[in-house]
């Protein structure tokens, strides 16, 4: 009799004990299919999901241009500045570079009519230009009040309202769509860096640094995207997408 | 009687307790305990030389402890969307297997060359919605932050996690948008036989890379040199 009592307390040690160590299928139960109901419709309907692509074949074909571009020069450049130069130095150019397109981002803010954004961009602009050397430290980091959400001008059309068009691969510049490519170009007239020199080539030529020094810092993210993606294609235009869905929200 | 009952509840104690602990946590003291375990088993000192073998096992032994944070079945659910329902049982399990290892191969050896004690700060969780929640965290580098956000479901009195964010980029939309075309004029067989090909190639190069010494950042050979 005491046996039989204490038989479903045992069955039921038994089975917890076992169930400790839970594998894909051992936790898996039969409510599932209404979470999934539930949980599907809201990922199916998520904004963004989706972006038309007319030109695919041709962005197709540059991204495969800018793929091999990034093996065959960025990558080798950056990977040559980043051992020949010290990290700080780089982090002190990369400093200065984003230092310096803060026009870009006020105008932006004010466009958008995000005033007290605007004001804390311009207080760390002048923080970061006095006390951080010209630019190359980011003494602002400090002074939390002054961090806020950067804007481009891409953001700004989307903040109006204007939808992302379609999608568009740029050579070199990489993953665009029809609205922040329009946006790149009102951005190019704020960035300093085009008034810096008259001539093309030493303005890429500081472009040319610009982004060889951002990615002496992030070599090796390209590679594990392309590497757990099946269609890093596919991967990077929904990576984009969603990215830039988020900023223009903030 | 008394003996029996003794030993019962002494049993129930061992067996149910450390469970109990890790079922009572809410979602945020789940993801904390998990990531610390998860740093401090980076950190091991045992696994400070830099042999392959022991970074092979390190390898292994974040992989399984991973296994146990994430819901791979609901992550393959929702990124293959209403492709699931193409799968056979066995193709559901075999593919949410291969999903998990996907994603392990390619991150943990990331993580494992790359990790720099960097901080993870948790600020906040919410309800989504009965069983569903949102658990907010930062990670610190040295001179930015990304915002990390897990998205969690409770099953089988545990928080699991079904999605990532990163810098607003979801984890699980990003494979949707993959699957959903791979799959729109290919069989799930297809699907699962090529993985299957990525994966023992991903594991073959990282095998290889780890022999040769090769770090996949020359910071991480920088830092090497540092140490010695």
């Amino acid at each position: 009799m005491r046996l039989f009592r204490a038989y479903p307390v045992i069955f039921f040690i038994v089975f917890f004990a076992l169930a400790v160590p839970a594998s894909a299928e051992s936790y898996w139960d039969e409510d599932d299919d209404a979470f999934f109901s539930e949980i599907e419709a809201e990922y199916a309907s998520a904004p963004g999901a989706d972006i038309a692509d007319p030109l695919e074949r041709l962005n197709r074909g540059i991204f495969i241009v800018n793929d091999r571009l990034y093996f065959w020069v960025l990558k080798p450049t950056a990977t040559g500045w980043q051992k020949v130069t010290p990290s700080p130095v780089r982090t002190g150019i990369r400093n200065a570079f984003r230092n310096l397109a803060a026009p870009v981002r006020v105008v932006n803010q004010l466009l958008q009519g995000k005033g007290k954004a605007a004001t804390a961009e311009t207080g760390k602009f002048f923080v970061n230009t006095i006390w951080g050397i010209g630019g190359l430290i980011d003494a602002s980091r400090q002074l939390p009040s002054l961090q806020v959400p950067s804007e481009d001008f891409g953001q700004t059309l989307g903040h109006w309202g204007i939808g992302n068009g379609f999608y568009l691969v740029l050579p070199v510049l990489g993953p665009t769509t029809a609205r922040d490519g329009v946006g790149l170009v009102g951005d190019f007239f704020l960035q300093p860096t085009t008034y810096t020199s008259g001539d093309a080539r030493a303005w890429a030529g500081i472009k040319a640094t610009e982004a060889v020094n951002a990615t002496s810092f992030r070599i090796g993210d390209y590679e594990a995207i392309k590497d757990a993606s099946l269609d890093p294609y596919t991967a990077i235009k929904n990576g984009y997408i969603q990215m830039r869905m988020k900023a223009v929200s903030e | 009687m008394s003996v029996h009952r003794c030993l019962i509840v002494w049993l129930l104690a061992v067996f149910l307790l450390p469970m109990a602990a890790s079922a009572g946590m809410g979602p945020m003291k789940t993801i904390q305990t998990r990531i610390d375990a998860a740093i401090s088993l980076l950190k091991d000192p045992r696994y400070k030389d830099p042999d392959p073998d022991l970074a092979e096992k390190q390898h292994q032994e974040l992989f399984e402890h991973v296994q146990d944070i994430f819901d791979f079945r609901t992550i393959s659910m929702l990124a293959t969307g209403r492709n699931w329902r193409r799968f056979t049982p066995e193709q559901q399990k075999e593919f949410a297997d291969l999903f998990a290892k996907l994603l392990a191969n390619t991150y943990i050896s990331k993580v494992q060359e790359n990790f720099r004690n960097e901080q993870v700060v948790y600020d906040e969780e919410s309800i989504i919605s009965e069983g569903r929640s949102e658990v907010r965290t930062r990670v610190l580098l040295s001179n930015s932050e990304v915002p990390v956000i897990y998205r969690l479901r409770h099953i089988q009195n545990e928080w699991r996690i079904y999605d990532v964010q990163i810098e607003g980029i979801s984890l699980v939309q990003n494979y949707r948008s993959q699957f959903e075309e791979y799959l729109f004029r290919r069989e799930p067989a297809e699907l699962i036989q090529q993985m299957q090909g990525r994966i023992t190639k991903l594991e073959k190069d990282r095998i290889q890379r780890r022999k040769e010494g090769k770090p996949l950042d020359p910071d991480a050979e920088e830092d090497m040199l540092k140490l010695l």
